[in-house]
């Protein structure tokens, strides 16, 4: 098959460079769109994937499933459920039984701050730290009960929009009637705990006015067996309480916000059309001018089929040179970049799977930018082909 | 390598990469898992003379059980396997008995609970009065690993009479019992 030389569609893209820069910037902007709208997905996704541990379970009032901060339970199932259940962790003798109140609260700066970001406050105890392994003090120390302390997430700065050195240790806080002071930082890299601010079990249940729990989260050893903690609640009726595997409650969580993440990739789709269509736009414009140019082509023995690759080529070569820049700016610009969400932060990622997706929509782009117009242009016999200005 | 083939390459590598995404992320949420059926070895572990052919006599309703047994006493209950969402542990041979006074609220047109057997509708205090857990142990005293859905045709909203001794469970409003007969009224 006799192909036009690869050098010939190369060279037609510099011939109008304003035309060219257009191309490439249209082409960078649609995959820099595809990139944002799939790390917006993936962060998200990601986050409350890591924010599970398949070892644990969570005993929570029934009914309220879908949310820690609606359910209440008696202070009692924490003792209950270590002297009903076996297989529980422990080390040293200590059990991984961490007894935990989840609130929203408007934290403020200052007592007469009138602004104030509503913040996820989690009470715990020690215990809190052996069934969440992700969470790792990084400054200062764990918050002592009775003494308004508090340790926040790093995190917890961009869920209230405030500069980091802001909740640095020493630093105070406002809410629930009185000020609190910052003792430690954690961290608990991709969980939506990093954007929580966590206290003393009975210092928030005293500020709440409240002496039931949210949930109980043990972790379960090798031995330990998950529907021996759902039969243990199933037994204590009384209790009203459901098991849930802390995996099972997040991937509820990440099925809640489905719609949101379609309507992100809709959203995305709808305006990379535009884009598809103004470069057609272009590529029509291109193309149309070279009508004899083309009919010479085919004048002196270049079949239509290896003129359409050419054009082709060209549409391929403009638009994954502007999805590859569109990419490097995405990486640098966008990857771990946090996003506030109802149930705290998470990050942008920028990974293989996004950076396949938004190369291959630029890759698409190409070939639908220059097929059709391709086509339309070759539709003419040489002769009248030849004829036109 | 010639134009067609670099042509071809390329479109094999943005065809692989959609197939990569499209392929990836099989999540599926733990609210859309079937209920669990037994297996026949699961099955085989509950006694042999479990399930009774004909209704045995002298049963008591849940909620006047729960008034008047004690731990270790031999009962007689009647009920429907209701009173939560999930009334059968998909694991283990545990089931919710609710009393058969307590209306599930599914025929009414204000109707908004999850399940009809789950009967939302009624107060803490009337579920906590109506319902009573019945499991089948081991020797041990363990429940048996094995779910109780669809042997012998126990379903949610089915009515069932057991017979059981009195288990003490714990908790000053609860009824548990380690059953020994259960009948399942055909409906």
């Amino acid at each position: 098959m006799r192909l036009l030389p690869w050098e010939y569609g190369v060279r037609n893209l510099a011939r109008s460079p304003v035309r060219l820069s257009l191309s490439l910037a249209g082409a960078a902007l649609v995959v820099l769109l595809v990139l944002a709208a799939g790390a917006f997905v993936r962060g998200m996704d990601q986050s409350l994937r890591e924010s599970g541990n398949p070892n644990n379970v969570i005993l929570l009032g029934a009914g309220s499933e879908e949310s820690f901060e609606r359910s209440e339970i008696a202070p009692s199932v924490t003792g209950l459920v270590q002297a009903a259940v076996p297989g529980i962790k422990s080390r040293l003798g200590v059990p991984y039984v961490s007894p935990e109140v989840h609130m929203q609260s408007v934290i403020r700066e200052a007592r007469d701050a009138t602004r104030g970001m509503p913040v996820l406050v989690r009470g715990v105890t020690p215990a809190a730290f052996l069934v969440h392994p992700q969470a790792r003090l990084i400054d200062g120390r764990v918050a002592e009960p009775g003494r308004d302390e508090v340790i926040v997430g790093t995190q917890a700065p961009t869920t209230m929009s405030l500069p980091s050195q802001r909740l640095n240790v020493g630093q105070t806080l406002y809410f629930d009637d009185r000020v609190w002071t910052i003792v430690g930082r954690f961290e608990a890299p991709g969980t939506v705990m990093e954007a929580e601010i966590w206290t003393p079990l009975s210092d928030l249940q005293i500020a709440a006015r409240r002496d039931n729990l949210s949930c109980v989260v043990l972790t379960l050893d090798q031995t330990g067996d998950f529907d021996d903690v759902d039969a243990f609640a199933r037994q204590r009726l009384d209790l009203e309480l459901v098991a849930l595997r802390e995996t099972a409650y997040y991937a509820n969580l990440r099925a809640f916000y489905r719609p949101i993440q379609a309507m992100v990739w809709v959203t995305a789709i709808l305006i990379a059309s535009g884009g598809l269509l103004g470069g057609l736009n272009t590529m029509y414009a291109a193309f149309a001018s070279r009508v004899r140019e083309l009919g010479s082509l085919q004048a002196i023995g270049y079949p239509r089929h290896a003129i359409v690759l050419s054009l082709v080529q060209e549409s391929l070569l403009a638009s994954v040179a502007g999805a590859l820049i569109g990419a490097a700016i995405g990486v640098f610009l966008l990857d771990g970049v946090a996003v506030r969400f109802s149930m705290g932060v998470f990050g942008l990622v920028v990974d293989s799977i996004v950076l396949a997706t938004a190369l291959g929509a630029g890759v698409v782009l190409g070939l639908i930018g220059g097929l059709p117009p391709a086509w339309r242009c070759l539709k003419l016999p040489i002769a009248e082909a030849l004829k036109s200005t | 390598m010639t134009l067609m083939k670099k042509m071809l390459l390329s479109l094999a590598v943005a065809v692989a990469s959609v197939g990569v995404v499209v392929g990836c992320d099989t999540d599926q949420p733990a609210t859309t898992a079937s209920p669990a059926q037994p297996t026949a070895e699961s099955a085989a572990a509950l006694p042999s003379t479990l399930f009774l052919k004909k209704a045995p006599e002298g049963a008591v309703e849940v909620a006047a059980a729960k008034k008047s047994v004690k731990p270790g006493d031999d009962v007689v209950v009647r009920g429907r396997v209701a009173g939560s969402v999930d009334p059968l542990a998909p694991n283990r041979a545990i089931l919710t008995l609710l009393d058969n006074g307590v209306p599930t609220c599914e025929k009414s047109p204000m109707d908004k609970c999850p399940t009809p057997w789950d009967a939302c509708c009624e107060s803490r205090e009337t579920l906590q009065a109506s319902t009573a857990t019945i499991q089948i142990v081991d020797s041990g005293g363990k429940p048996i690993k094995t779910t109780l859905r669809g042997l012998n045709g126990i379903e949610p909203m089915k009515e069932v009479t057991v017979v059981g001794k009195v288990r003490d469970a714990g908790g000053a409003n609860t009824l548990v019992i380690d059953a020994t007969g259960v009948y399942v009224k055909s409906s």
